[in-house]
């Protein structure tokens, strides 16, 4: 099974978080307070684009507002393939991590 | 609480539409959109618009790479597709495929060529700086162009033209004998230059220094194929070289070999000051004999310099002139244009007058011309098969149209398939092109090779030779099967190729008309040709030889003649100051009592041996040849031709006296008309005179029976008395055919075309008919069933076709006929056009187009009805 990228891994896990109102701009807004730094919009429709073509995500579409121009949503949901992949990775990441305990630094 | 919507201003709401992926424009507007109302309600609409321009720039990446990675797809299933059709129809890809890539061929080799003919003396540094001098003179009205150059005339107007930065003069040596140990050739390319000549052009030295190699009287400069022959793996500089068996000259430097794209064609170079010592320099305004070439300044106006240069020569040889009678002529005569003609232009635009023939701008043109007909009639091959096979292709393309093709999309797909089969067919073309490359080399006598291939103006013209054919052979079919309904097609409605059926017959039409007329080219050239060869020239060109005289074996002249003379199988021999085959030098100047003081008269003349008249087998018309039992004949004496006698306008011009060319004698015979030069140019006025002392020819008619034990003897003869010299002869015949070399290479390279031409539409009639025969299986199952015979059926196939040729013939007769009549002007002495020739090249067209259709008009004829009737 392909691996995924950083990116795509915490794409993947900001929509599990949102749950039902996983979409671009709330999974951008969710980003900024993670790392700190709003991506934009075409840095985050290429992954989201990948992983819908991968099968690790699927689309449904939601209600146009007013303040979107008249425009749907779109929205993601994790496949159960997408969990197989993000299981993969964390399996993978665990290992890597056992038994590391990291210098602790003093401010 | 109400709140505003801040929404994207139009523009960036437009921009941001072109970039956005179109699968997903929709939702992610929407998010644009979201994300900018934030923005703008927390920043201001200031940084909200920033923000949108960043994203705009930030998709346009994304947009490009979707844009592709769609195209790619689409290009993709176009392949496929094509790729299947291409497999599913052998036959018909063979032929489109086969006829592209023969015309392609024909296409590359040319283009080879012309690039070759185009790229003359452009490897120069500064070759637009480099003009070549050249004169015009003005003989009763007419105007005589002529190439060389006075010896005094390169130095004298540099020194006085200040735009003229350099100049170099270019004279050959002649055949000149060169000798290094036992090592001894006859060689050609010695020529004679001003030591400036290696700052002016770009001809490298492998070694030696360019500023100084040829400063020292007898130093010389040898190209590398001369070293290696010569000097084999020695080193070459400071080697002692023999010119002749009396010069002695030092190796100074190696040039590479001049490359055949250089007007200037030499092996071995020599300080001009060396003409000098060898008494062939004349410091003479009035006698033109070498090449002048000049280096002028930038931006420097050449019609000011011409002005400037043909003042200078007019002052020289009005100082020139001792008496004041010749010297108020001179004056009152139209002045002689000098003139600059830049050297890249040498080559391709030849000035009009006499002179060997080389490539010129105009077969340039027509080669291109016929190679791009051969590529047209391939094209047409494609057109007529695609077209007639459109509806196998018809339910293809209305399943894309419902699916939502456009036309454009179906455009698009027709001409990337041509596009394809094109550059299959380059592929093929260029395996084709490498394997004839050495014959073609031959051919036109040019060193092509595979590497030839890489230059990056060839790959240019490689690519746009496939586009174009691409396009033109995808156009027809790209714009009838988009043009499709879908209703109609899915139906089952549409017929096949109906609508093209009359294209399709221009097409083919177009097709022979194109190859009849390549053929009748062919027929005609080669008339001509042969009419050349076997007219008479007025005297008897078999069986006989001629030796070059050079170096001091002219003065064995004598010794070699009593010598031969005494053998049985020599009938005569006699010698001539020029080449026999082609009498070059004329000049002005003769004068006769009662002469028509306003005729200004070019005469030609050469200085010949006793007994030429009677080798040479020439028959006189009054008075009597050269005899040394006239004592006068030597001091001055003229035979000259009827050409000239009537000019003269005198019944008999025997006795009457002659000034000509400085010998003041009296005409002592005619000699009839004979063609002393090539059939390209009528016969001339010529008078001849003897000087045993100037003989560079030794001509020698041997008997007829045994040419080989006659040359034999001659060689033995030869190496008897002239012991310094190799032996070296030539036949005459041989020499005269020479003068048509170019004819001959242009038939033979028609003739290729014309070939390469008919065989392209026949495979393509092949097709047409086998589709036509496809078509038709039904109609002639019925037909059989009805009671139609075999022979019934393959008439009613032939009929059409022949229609068909039989108008394309119609059409070439007439343009085949101007087009010739206007090639034919260029020959004095012409044959008529044949009547046969153009009903012969029809017959045989039509004959080759039975003959292809035969296999499929007999094989459908054969077939069982009963087979044929289950068809489908």
């Amino acid at each position: 099974m392909k691996s995924l990228t950083r990116q795509e891994e915490q794409i993947l896990l900001v929509i599990h978080h949102l749950g039902d109102s996983a979409y671009l701009v709330n999974i951008r807004s969710t980003l900024k307070e993670m790392t700190g730094k709003y991506l934009d919009v075409g840095t985050i429709y290429v992954p989201l684009k990948r992983l819908n073509l991968n099968g690790y995500l699927e689309t449904y579409l939601g209600e146009p507002t007013s303040v979107r121009g008249g425009k749907a949503i779109q929205f993601y949901r994790i496949t159960a393939k997408g969990y197989e992949a993000l299981a993969e990775v964390k399996q993978i990441q665990d290992t890597l991590w056992e038994g590391i305990v990291l210098p602790v630094q003093d401010a | 609480m109400t709140q505003r919507h801040y929404t994207i201003p139009k523009l960036a709401g437009w921009l941001l539409n072109l970039v956005l992926p179109k699968a997903d424009r929709k939702y992610l507007a929407g998010d644009n959109q979201e994300i900018y109302h934030d923005i703008a309600v927390e920043k201001g609409r200031g940084t909200a618009n920033l923000w949108i321009a960043k994203q705009i720039i930030k998709f346009f990446p994304i947009y490009l790479f979707e844009t592709i990675y769609w195209r790619m797809i689409m290009i993709k299933n176009y392949m496929t597709v094509a790729f299947r059709n291409l497999f599913k129809h052998k036959g018909y890809s063979f032929i489109n495929i086969a006829g592209l890539a023969l015309g392609m061929t024909c296409c590359l080799l040319i283009l080879l060529w012309v690039f070759d003919e185009l790229s003359f003396d452009r490897f120069h540094e500064n070759a637009d700086l480099l003009y070549k001098v050249e004169q015009d003179f003005f003989y009763s009205g007419e105007v005589y162009h002529v190439y060389p150059t006075p010896y005094p005339m390169g130095p004298g107007i540099k020194s006085e033209v200040p735009e003229i930065v350099e100049q170099t003069r270019y004279a050959g040596l002649g055949n000149v004998l060169l000798k290094y140990g036992e090592k001894a050739f006859f060689e050609n390319g010695v020529k004679a230059v001003d030591p400036s000549f290696l700052q002016m052009f770009t001809y490298p030295l492998i070694l030696g220094n360019p500023e100084t190699v040829l400063d020292e009287p007898h130093s010389l400069i040898v190209s590398k194929e001369i070293a290696d022959k010569y000097f084999g793996s020695e080193e070459p500089i400071g080697k002692i070289v023999t010119l002749n068996n009396q010069h002695a000259f030092t190796v100074m430097g190696v040039f590479e070999n001049v490359p055949t794209n250089s007007y200037l064609q030499f092996d071995i170079l020599v300080p001009f000051d060396f003409t000098e010592e060898t008494g062939q320099y004349q410091d003479n305004w009035r006698a033109n004999s070498i090449i002048t070439l000049v280096q002028v300044q930038e931006n420097a106006s050449i019609p000011d310099i011409n002005q400037k240069i043909t003042k200078i020569r007019h002052r020289h040889v009005e100082e020139s002139f001792q008496d004041a009678q010749s010297l108020r002529e001179f004056n009152e005569g139209p002045m002689t244009q000098v003139m600059l003609i830049p050297l890249t232009d040498v080559h391709l635009r030849r000035h009009s007058g006499s002179g060997q023939t080389s490539g010129s701008m105009e077969s340039v043109y027509i080669f291109t011309s016929i190679a791009f007909v051969v590529l047209l009639i391939a094209c047409i091959n494609f057109m007529n098969l695609a077209t007639a096979r459109s509806a196998g292709r018809a339910k293809e393309i209305g399943m894309r149209k419902v699916v939502g093709a456009t036309k454009l999309n179906l455009i698009g797909q027709f001409y990337s398939e041509s596009i394809l089969l094109a550059c299959l067919a380059l592929v093929f073309a260029l395996l084709l092109t490498a394997l004839i490359l050495p014959s073609f080399s031959t051919l036109a006598e040019k060193r092509f090779a595979v590497h030839d291939f890489f230059q990056l103006k060839f790959i240019v013209g490689m690519i746009a030779i496939t586009l174009v054919t691409g396009i033109l052979s995808g156009s027809y079919p790209a714009l009838l099967l988009s043009a499709f309904q879908p209703v109609k097609v899915l139906k089952g409605t549409l017929r096949a190729g109906v609508k093209s059926g009359l294209f399709r017959k221009i097409l083919v039409i177009l097709q022979f008309g194109l190859s009849i007329f390549l053929i009748i080219g062919t027929g005609v050239v080669y008339d001509q040709l042969t009419y050349m060869q076997n007219m008479k020239l007025g005297y008897d060109k078999e069986h006989v030889i001629y030796i070059p005289l050079r170096g001091d074996s002219i003065k064995d002249y004598d010794v070699l003649k009593q010598a031969l003379k005494r053998q049985a199988n020599v009938l005569n021999v006699s010698g001539s100051w020029l080449w026999p085959a082609f009498i070059a030098a004329d000049s002005g100047g003769a004068e006769w009592e009662g002469k028509d003081p306003e005729l200004d008269l070019r005469v030609c003349f050469n200085v010949v041996d006793f007994d030429y008249i009677e080798t040479m087998k020439i028959d006189m018309a009054d008075g009597r040849a050269f005899s040394r039992t006239f004592a006068s004949d030597t001091a001055g004496a003229f035979v000259i031709n009827e050409v000239l006698q009537t000019i003269m306008g005198m019944e008999s011009v025997v006795n009457e006296r002659l000034n000509f060319w400085g010998v003041d004698g009296p005409i002592v015979g005619v000699m009839k008309n004979f063609h002393f030069k090539s059939l390209h140019s009528e016969i001339e006025p010529l008078a001849i005179a003897v000087n045993t002392n100037a003989i560079e020819y030794a001509i020698i008619r041997l008997m007829s029976g045994n040419i080989s034990e006659g040359i034999n003897t001659v060689q033995s003869v030869w190496e008897r008395t002239v012991t310094d010299y190799p032996f070296e002869f030539h036949f005459l015949d041989e020499s005269v055919e020479s003068l048509y070399r170019n004819e001959k290479r242009t038939g033979t390279l028609l003739q290729i075309f014309a070939v390469l031409a008919i065989l392209i539409a026949c495979l393509g009639l092949f097709g047409l008919a086998s589709f036509t025969a496809e078509q038709r299986t039904k109609e002639i199952g019925m037909r059989k069933v009805l009671g139609a015979s075999v022979p019934s059926v393959v008439l009613l196939f032939s009929k059409e076709f022949t229609k068909w040729v039989v108008v394309s013939n119609l059409i070439a007769w007439p343009v085949a006929y101007f087009v010739l009549k206007g090639w034919l002007q260029g020959f004095a002495y012409r044959t008529s056009m044949a009547w046969w020739i153009f009903l012969g090249s029809g017959v045989l067209a039509l004959l080759v187009a039975l003959l292809t259709m035969s296999y499929q008009s007999i094989k459908t004829a054969l077939t069982n009805p009963a087979d044929s009737l289950r068809y489908e």
